[in-house]
């Protein structure tokens, strides 16, 4: 059993480093411009709500100087710079925690008139490597406590004697889960400042920790794991039984708060999904290891609780495959290429393994179960190292599927390739311009250009309009106005691209008065 | 049936004379030659959309020198002079400034009316017959604002900028007064 842990923690622990799941789409002012005036603020733009955790802003003279965060979550975070920004090349370096709780962290670089030579361009946070691995190994400690000890506390719903061996186990697995859930929060505080493992003796990163969604998830798995220890412990089965329940029941809880699944929509299927999803892996796995013991034991004591178990797992399978099916479908999309990508290739290793499950799990359920039940010692014995294989499977699914955690699902790249734009660099009479379309496909885009002079230095313009033609002369051309940003960038949002293919982009910057430049470039829209 | 035809085609001739002049704000004057002066007339035949013209500001480029213009009762004229980037020879006489800049402002010319403002000046010898010579002009009616400033050439330039093609001097050696 021991070894059987040892093996799937190392699965686990040796997957990728972190993916984040929240991509920036864009900036406003675009990195790398180069503005006329101090910008009032920096627009952050995501792909999905993020929570800004810090900001700090590295001035030309190289000193750092905090920002003030924006309250509330959103897919557009406005950082408000300090007045008074003096000429060069400032460095905003940031880190968000997005919906499904990773951290995300960037710079972004704009200069004012001028851009300085050797500027600190390539400025990230500062990176403690160690805390990671720990935070993921913390965490499968933790998952390991609420399935076997959550698990284990349920399965007194099936059978009022619970053997003293998979006491001993359920009772030291949420143990370690509940000094797991607690060391969570702190870690995750860490992982989302940025700080090494010294800043665990800071509070302020521990209340980090429990601002992210993985807080909340902390917090709910250590009341799983605490009404486990009661289950576990309470003499009267009458009480162990629903105290069992309650466990499992917030074991989904605590899932359904985290993770790239619970980010995803349509929400009001995929959280109950989630949720039935991992109640019903978490009786299931818990009832395994019981029952071996238990069919090692007195024949006599094994049958009831064989018996109520055969009986009720198909009302844990059904569910688990349909919450599971669905759960699939909206991650991956229906089957095609996306199933190809690494997280589809994780589900197919996780289904192709699910199928030997079940095989092994029917095969007990409808040629053994009878057999055991009458006594018959050989079934019995088939019985045993049945459950055994579908314990060591649900390992190896254990460690399949904490490799998503690495691979961010199909849905969530598409919505990054959906949003991805197109730039361009126009140059003209005395004017240049950088223009970015977000995103270049067919619907709704924000068109926005930061204006040089030929040295690169940042230009004031009067008035900027957008005029967008297919060069398929299909669709006449879309004029836009654009506006002129805090930020010092030309805006035009709700610019409708309605078809795909070559577009000439046209932009009009009116320098003076008197003057007109027209900058032309061409951008590929996509379907 | 004939005649009707004959009238249909020269309306729709004098549609089409019309039409670009209705729709934008031009020079009526024909060409001129470098070196030669030249009596600009700049037609405004309607308002911003519906609304009434209020001011008519002209640039004048480098290229078009000792420019006056001519005041229009009910419209109060100011220039603004600068210096010349090429000082201009004016019978002998060297320029070095002059009028870039003319408004006429303060007047009513409701979108039904058309009216004309008119100044003259001198090319420069050296102003190219290959391209069009571009009088960039805002119109401005109350708040509202069309900039005429368009220099591209674009044959679909929402605001052209109006202007003058001059055609190439010719080699008499006349003097022009």
């Amino acid at each position: 059993m021991t070894l059987l842990l040892g093996a799937a923690l190392l699965l686990i622990a040796g997957a990728l480093p972190v993916l984040a799941h929240a991509a920036l789409v864009g900036t406003s002012p675009p990195d790398g411009a180069v503005l006329e005036k101090a910008p009032s603020a920096v627009v952050l733009r995501f792909n999905e709500p993020v929570s800004p955790l810090a900001a700090s802003l590295i001035l030309p003279a190289g000193k750092a100087s905090e920002i003030d965060l924006p309250a509330s979550a959103d897919s557009e975070v406005s950082l408000e710079l300090p007045p008074g920004l003096g000429t060069g090349t400032h460095v905003l370096s940031w880190r968000a925690v997005s919906g499904d709780g990773h951290p995300v962290a960037g710079t972004t670089v704009f200069s004012i008139g001028v851009v300085q030579a050797g500027a600190a361009t390539s400025l990230t946070a500062p990176s403690h490597p160690e805390v990671a691995p720990l935070l993921w190994s913390v965490r499968i400690v933790l998952f390991v406590g609420l399935f076997f000890g959550a698990g284990g506390a349920a399965f007194r719903s099936l059978s009022p004697v619970l053997p003293a061996a998979a006491r001993r186990f359920s009772m030291a697995a949420t143990v370690a889960g509940i000094a797991a859930a607690t060391l969570v929060i702190g870690l995750q505080g860490l992982d989302v400042t940025g700080g090494g493992l010294l800043g665990l003796t800071s509070t302020g990163v521990w209340q980090a920790g429990l601002s992210t969604v993985y807080g909340q998830t902390s917090l709910v798995a250590l009341l799983a794991l605490v009404v486990s220890v009661f289950g576990l412990n309470a003499r009267s089965a009458a009480v162990a039984g629903p105290a069992g329940v309650v466990a499992i029941l917030l074991v989904g809880l605590a899932v359904c708060l985290s993770g790239h699944a619970s980010a995803a929509h349509p929400q009001w299927l995929m959280k109950p999904a989630l949720f039935v999803h991992m109640v019903c892996i978490a009786w299931w796995i818990g009832a395994l290891l019981p029952l071996i013991l238990l069919l090692r034991q007195r024949h006599a004591d094994a049958v009831r609780p064989l018996v109520r178990f055969s009986h009720a797992i198909p009302y844990a399978i059904v569910p688990l495959v349909v919450s599971g099916c669905i759960l699939a479908v909206v991650q991956m999309g229906w089957p095609g290429p996306a199933w190809l990508s690494g997280y589809g290739l994780i589900l197919g290793a996780k289904l192709s393994l699910l199928v030997v499950l079940f095989a092994i799990a029917s095969w007990n359920r409808w040629v053994l179960t009878a057999p055991a039940v009458a006594g018959e010692p050989r079934a019995i014995r088939h019985m045993r190292r049945g459950i055994g294989a579908e314990i060591i499977l649900i390992l190896l699914i254990f460690g399949l599927v904490s490799g998503w955690r690495f691979t961010p699902p199909p849905r969530a790249l598409a919505e990054v390739s959906e949003t991805q734009s197109a730039s361009l660099h126009l140059m003209g009479d005395d004017v240049e311009a950088n223009v970015t379309v977000s995103p270049a496909t067919v619907g709704t885009s924000r068109l926005s250009a930061t204006l040089t002079g030929e040295g690169g230095e940042a230009l004031g313009a009067k008035s900027v309009r957008f005029v967008l033609t297919p060069s398929s002369g299909e669709v006449a051309p879309t004029t836009r106005p654009a506006a002129l940003t805090p930020a010092g960038t030309w805006e035009a949002s709700d610019v409708v691209l309605p078809l795909a293919g070559l577009w000439t982009v046209q932009v009009e910057v009116r320098v003076t008065d008197f003057q007109l430049v027209k900058l032309h470039g061409e951008i590929e829209v996509a379907p | 049936m004939k005649t009707l035809t004959l009238a249909a085609v020269s309306s729709a001739l004098l549609f089409a004379a019309v039409l670009p002049a209705s729709a934008h704000i031009t020079l009526q004057d024909k060409a001129s030659q470098p070196g030669g002066s030249y009596r600009a007339t700049l037609v405004v035949g309607h308002g911003c959309g519906d609304a009434a013209t209020t001011a008519v500001r002209i640039q004048i480029p480098e290229g078009f020198y000792n420019v006056k213009p001519m005041p229009k009762a009910g419209w109060t004229l100011e220039t603004v002079t600068g210096k010349y980037e090429k000082p201009f020879s004016n019978h002998g006489s060297v320029l070095e400034e002059g009028v870039t800049e003319i408004s006429w402002s303060g007047g009513e010319l409701p979108n039904a009316y058309f009216d004309e403002f008119v100044f003259r000046g001198t090319f420069g010898p050296d102003v190219s017959t290959e391209e069009p010579f571009y009088f960039p002009v805002i119109q401005t009616c109350g708040d509202a604002e069309d900039a005429w400033i368009d220099t591209s050439g674009d044959e679909e330039a929402e605001f052209p900028a109006p202007s003058v093609t001059l055609s190439p001097a010719q080699e008499t050696g006349e003097h022009h007064h």
